[in-house]
This record gives C-alpha cells, sequence and structure tokens, in this order.
C-alpha cells in the first residue's frame, strides 16, 4: 500500500532527525503502510545493513517524540543496529 | 541441445510398455553378466602362483604344482556356490541377491550389510577391472603409460554410456568380446594339452621334494587358496540380475548360472593345469596367461587374439557391476535406505541414476589410486563372500520354514553352501587382514550406518509431512517483493503485475550499485508502478545480494504471520548461449533463498522473440 508522497515526505521530516540522533550513520531509506493500514514500515539502513521498523499507524500520528524515539532504538538495537543501552 | 546431444549418446526414451522387450536370453544374458566373474580366470591363476612364491623370500619353496589342488578345491567351491544359488533362483524368481534373501530371512541388519558389501564390490570391480585392462594397453605401448588415468576414466564412460543406451544394446556391445575370450581360452587349453600329449614341449623339471608341513606353510597355501577365491567374484551377478532374462526367468536364470560355472570351472582349471604341465611361473612384466599363450602358439595371430580378448574381458569386467549395481542399489533404494532417486528406471528403462553413480564413484576411485589399484585387490573378496555367506544362510532359514517338496535337501545344500562360503569369508578375512580386508569391515560398517541414516531421514519426512496431526492455517497474509533493475522494462512490470495479482502488499527493491540518483530513480518507478513502493538500498560495497537478502530477512520478520513471496522477473533468452550473456541475478538469490522457511521464490519468465 503506497502512501502520497505528501505523507512520505511528513514522515520522512519527523523520522530523520531522530535517526540522526541514534546514529549519524543511519539513513531513513523508504516508508510504506501495509494493507491492513495497521502497521507502517520504515526501512533505513547504516553501511549495506538495512532494517525495517515497524510502528503502529494509528498510534504514530499522536505519538509524543520522546515514545516514538524510545520505539525507535528499542527495535534498532533488536536488530544489532544500535547498540545495547 | 542438451536433449540432442543425449538422444545421440543413449538413443531415444523408450516406453515403458516395451519393458519385456529389453529382457535377454540366455546366451545374451550371459555375455552381461558374465563377464566379470570370467574375466577372473585371467588373473586367478597368477594370484595362486604369486602366493605360492611369497614363501621363497623367507627361504620356503613351496611346490607349484600345489597350485593345481588349489584351483580344484576353488572349483569345488564355485560348484557349491552355484548349485547354492540354484536353490535361491528357485525360490526367488523375482530376484535373490544377498539383500533380498537376507532381509526376509536373516532381518534387516544383515541385508544392509550384504547390501554394503556388495555395492563396495561392484565400485572395487569397476575400478579395479578397468585399471587391470588398461594396464594391459600400456603394457604393449608403454608411450600411453602416462595417460592411464585418462584411459581408465574413458574406458568408464565408455562403458556406462553402452549401459545407459539399454540392456538389450550393451549385450549387443558386449557380446562379442566375451565370447572372444571363452573361445580363445578353450583354444589355448586345448592347444596346451594337445602340444604337451603330443610333446611339443619338454616337460618342466620335477618339482623339488615337499617342504614339511609347518604353520608357515599353511598359511601360504591358504593364502593361495583365498587369492584365487577372486576367482568366484562375480557369480552372484546372474542370482542378482535375475530380471534381466525372459521368462521363465527362474529356470533360464539357473541354466545361465550353471553354464556360466562351468565355463569358470573349465578354464580356470584348464589354465592351473597347463600352468603346471608347462612350468610357468608367474614373472615381472608378463601375465601367466601371456606366458602360456607365447610358449603354446608363439608370437603368432592365435596369441595376439588371446591377448587382445583377455585385455578386452578385463574392461569388460566393469560390465557386470554396470547391470548388478543399479538393480541392487534400486531394490534398496525402494526398501529408503538409498536416495530414491536411483530406484527409478530412466529413459532407456535402465537404472540410469545408479549406473551414473556407480561411474562417478569408480572413476574417483581411478582417479585417488592415479589408475594402479592393485592394493584394491585384496579388498575384493570379504565383501562377495560375506554376501555368499548371508544369502546362503538366508536360504537355509528359508527352507526351514518351507513346506516346498524337496527343501530338506535344498536346506542342505544351501547349509553347504553357507559353511562353505562362510570358512572362505574368515579365511580372507584373516590371510588378508594387513592386506586391506580390514577397510572393507570399516567401509561396510560405514555403509551400513548410511544406509540407517537415509532411511531414518525418510521416515521423519514422512512423519513430518503427514496430514494426521494436520491442523487448516487461518487466512494466508503474505508481502510479495519484487527485486528490481535501477531501469523499466516489460520483465520488470510483468513481474509487478503478477506480484500485485497474489497480495495487496507488494514491494519493488532495489540496490543501488551504480550510486545513481535516488530521487531520479523514484521518479521513474511513479512513472510506471505508482501503487507499489520503491524501497532503493544502498551498497557501500557494491554487492546486490547482500543488502537485498538482509532487507529480505527484514520482511520476513516484520509481520508474524506473514508470507513473503519473491517475485523474479527473468528474461529468458531464445538461445543456449544468450544465457551466458545475462547475469545469473536470479539463480544466486533462488539458491540463497531455498533454505528459508517463509520464503516463496516465484519466477516470471519472459521469453525473449530474438
Amino acid at each position: 500500500m503506497e502512501l502520497t508522497p505528501e505523507r512520505k515526505h511528513s514522515i520522512r521530516r519527523r523520522l530523520e532527525p531522530l535517526l540522526a540522533g541514534l546514529d549519524p550513520e543511519l539513513k531513513f531509506v523508504e516508508v510504506f503502510l501495509d494493507s491492513s493500514r495497521e502497521n507502517l514500515g520504515v526501512v533505513v539502513q547504516k553501511e549495506d545493513q538495512p532494517a525495517i521498523l515497524r510502528l503502529d499507524f494509528v498510534r504514530y500520528v499522536s505519538m509524543p517524540e520522546a515514545e516514538l524515539l524510545a520505539a525507535i532504538a528499542r527495535q534498532l538495537r533488536a536488530k544489532n543496529i544500535l547498540p545495547a543501552a | 541441445m542438451f536433449r540432442w546431444l543425449k538422444q545421440f549418446l543413449i538413443g531415444s526414451p523408450l516406453d515403458t510398455a516395451s519393458l519385456h522387450e529389453q529382457r535377454l536370453s540366455k546366451k545374451s544374458a550371459l555375455s552381461v553378466l558374465a563377464s566379470d566373474n570370467l574375466s577372473s580366470t585371467a588373473y586367478a591363476t597368477e594370484e595362486i602362483l604369486l602366493a605360492l612364491t611369497a614363501g621363497s623370500a623367507a627361504g620356503l619353496l613351496v611346490p607349484l604344482h600345489y597350485a593345481v589342488p588349489i584351483a580344484g578345491a576353488i572349483v569345488l567351491l564355485t560348484a557349491i556356490v552355484a548349485v547354492s544359488y540354484g536353490q535361491t533362483l528357485h525360490a526367488y524368481p523375482t530376484g535373490g541377491g544377498a539383500y533380498s534373501v537376507a532381509k526376509e530371512n536373516l532381518g534387516v541388519t544383515a541385508a544392509l550389510a550384504g547390501a554394503a558389501a556388495l555395492l563396495l564390490d561392484y565400485i572395487l570391480t569397476v575400478a579395479v577391472s578397468v585399471a587391470a585392462g588398461v594396464a594391459a594397453i600400456t603394457s604393449a605401448i608403454p608411450s600411453l603409460y602416462s595417460h592411464r588415468v585418462l584411459l581408465c576414466a574413458l574406458a568408464v564412460v565408455i562403458i556406462l554410456l553402452a549401459n545407459l543406451r539399454g540392456v538389450r544394446e550393451s549385450a549387443a556391445v558386449f557380446a562379442g568380446p566375451v565370447y572372444l575370450f571363452i573361445l580363445s581360452m578353450f583354444v589355448l587349453i586345448g592347444g596346451g594339452l594337445m602340444g604337451y600329449s603330443q610333446g611339443a614341449v619338454a616337460p618342466p623339471a620335477p618339482p623339488a621334494a615337499p617342504e614339511p608341513w609347518s604353520f608357515f606353510l599353511v598359511f601360504l597355501v591358504l593364502r593361495a587358496f583365498a587369492s584365487g577365491c577372486a576367482a568366484l567374484t562375480g557369480i552372484e551377478a546372474v542370482a542378482q540380475g535375475v530380471q534381466v532374462f525372459r521368462p521363465p526367468v527362474s529356470r533360464n536364470a539357473a541354466i545361465t548360472l550353471y553354464i556360466l560355472a562351468s565355463l569358470l570351472a573349465t578354464m580356470f582349471l584348464g589354465t592351473a593345469v597347463l600352468a603346471s604341465l608347462y612350468g610357468v611361473v608367474p614373472r615381472e612384466g608378463e601375465t601367466v596367461l601371456s606366458q602360456l599363450g607365447r610358449t603354446i602358439f608363439g608370437a603368432g595371430p592365435i596369441y595376439y587374439i588371446t591377448q587382445a580378448a583377455t585385455m578386452g574381458i578385463l574392461i569388460l569386467a566393469a560390465n557386470t557391476s554396470f547391470t548388478g549395481f543399479p538393480r541392487l542399489a534400486s531394490i534398496v533404494a525402494q526398501d529408503r535406505f538409498l536416495p530414491r532417486q536411483l530406484a527409478n528406471l530412466g529413459d532407456r528403462l535402465v537404472f540410469s541414476n545408479g549406473m551414473l553413480f556407480l561411474a562417478l564413484v569408480a572413476i574417483a576411485l581411478l582417479v585417488l589410486f592415479r589408475g594402479d589399484v592393485h592394493a584394491l585387490i585384496p579388498l575384493y573378496m570379504v565383501g562377495v563372500f560375506l554376501a555368499f555367506t548371508l544369502s546362503q544362510a538366508g536360504m537355509v532359514v528359508h527352507w526351514r520354514h518351507s513346506e516346498e517338496r524337496g527343501a530338506g535337501w535344498r536346506l542342505a545344500v544351501n547349509g553347504l553352501g553357507a559353511f562353505a562360503t562362510g570358512v572362505v569369508m574368515m579365511v580372507v578375512a584373516v590371510v588378508k587382514f594387513k592386506d586391506g580386508a580390514w577397510m572393507v569391515v570399516v567401509a561396510i560398517a560405514a555403509l551400513m550406518v548410511l544406509f540407517r541414516k537415509v532411511r531414518s531421514h525418510y521416515y521423519a519426512t514422512t512423519r513430518e509431512l503427514s496430514l494426521a496431526d494436520y491442523e487448516k492455517p487461518g487466512e494466508i497474509r503474505h508481502t510479495a517483493v519484487v527485486p528490481v533493475p535501477p531501469g523499466m522494462n516489460k520483465a520488470v512490470m510483468r513481474a509487478i503485475e503478477y506480484a500485485r495479482s497474489i497480495s495487496k502488499d507488494t514491494i519493488a527493491v532495489n540496490v543501488n550499485v551504480d550510486n545513481l540518483d535516488r530521487q531520479e530513480l523514484q521518479e521513474k518507478w511513479q512513472a510506471w508502478a505508482p501503487e507499489v513502493p520503491l524501497v532503493v538500498l544502498d551498497s557501500p560495497y557494491r554487492a546486490i545480494h547482500r543488502p537485498l537478502l538482509r532487507f529480505i530477512d527484514e520482511l520476513e520478520g516484520w509481520r508474524d504471520d506473514d508470507l513473503i513471496t519473491v517475485v523474479l522477473a527473468e528474461s529468458v533468452s531464445k538461445r543456449w548461449w544468450h544465457h551466458l550473456l545475462h547475469n545469473q541475478t536470479s539463480l544466486f538469490l533462488k539458491a540463497a533463498l531455498f533454505f528459508k522457511p517463509k520464503i516463496i521464490v516465484t519466477s516470471i519468465p519472459y521469453h525473449l522473440r530474438k
């Protein structure tokens, strides 16, 4: 399921600074929504290692930045892209 | 191209219904099944003489005319084994190899030991006989010696191809050399006896006074006997290959077996008697048979025909294995102790996979031993006699439970066979132990473990695939991922359309090895497939597969109950060599993804017209 370009752009604008704060080498690649419209897939990449972060699309909109940052960091640590806390 | 080559080499496929037409008359079957057994007469007498002369190094002179009673004992053993196998053929008209008989009467472990022993023997037969035949060629043409491994491999391939063409074709190809050898041996024996009776040859010096019997002398005689028992190798081929005979199979097979045993006995004993009468002793560079031929006929055409026929039969001894090995492997594979591919008949109604496997292993052995496998000859007989013993012992149990008329005397015959071959097996194992018989014991044990492992795997697979505990899954949810090149084309679009038809969650992924402008790639993509998100991955080390496979791994874990279908766009070239001009990304991806449990790979071919 493809998001509109505007929606993609706004997600990117929100997530890129958070990713850079976690690791400057972490790049935002793409974002997509699954057909259930529940899961937001955020593709990020560090060197040649891509990762797909899963965010709850409904909650994402109203999620505070700190909580969003924590959710992203937790997933990246689980995937060994970020070192363990 | 491949199909044409295959058809050229092995012929057109044969209809299953014509299987019965592939059955052979006694005359043809003899040529297929006899070569291994009869070829051993070319060297069995020499093996006895060599063993008898081995004592001279230790100062023990064993009279060489002992070779005649030793050959006589082996001929008696041949008669016992042949009559015993005759009873097996009567009881098992559909094939009574050691494996089948032992499995039914002695249990699976004994059957597997028999199968392992025979399969090893068949492999060794190919390697040893081809090497021996090539050695005969390189003796005549020494400049070929440095190419002996290649010649050996070539000989195996030629025999393989002839056999892949079908049973009837191989019988037609090989009948000539087999019957020429039989004829030449009879001419040699007849000519030799006649020449001797007419006093054409001065009798050899009278034998030295016999040594007093001692442990060492007994050991030497037993060793000579064990070496001469090489003459029996291959006699089980008739019982193993009974299915190649025309009906009534049991009767035809038994008659062929008795003819084979009679030929063997006559040729073997005749050679031993001639060697004794003419005082021939083994010597470096010329075989006993060659010495006999040269002495009796001089270096004329008959001598050269005899030598050529001997060389031919030595190479063709391998042919019997190409009949026996695939059939035995097929029976064992039907019981799931060997890969099931070995159980299937090929295009030409022969067990092609078994033949190919045998050829490959034999060539590997020949390469490993540099085409000089004399060291393998001692390995031969333990396996053969183990199979004989198990087969005969199985028949004893069979007749004990049989209510058939004549079961009593048949039991006695097979009992005698089991006892005689069992004793010989132990003699061979003891006197040849240091020469390598221990290796056979290890190899048989290893093969038996392998058989069990194969069977366990099939059993576990069957259990796991069984519907007994099947639970119907809920709705299957899956994501389709389409790896795409940087530029759009018809093949990619077809793959995208297909992916969208099977999943609402379709993602395209490109690995940007050329570091192209992302924005430009996305814009091009939006023009053709705006509904499908394109993920453009960087590849700092210019590898396509690593980032792509990692992305697919990530996608696999993204939604817990998800299946991933990787849809590969593949353009199919019209000519085979065009394939070489394209990279094989899809092929590597398929191989890499094959073992991932939640991933399905689908190819969407686009057939090019030019």
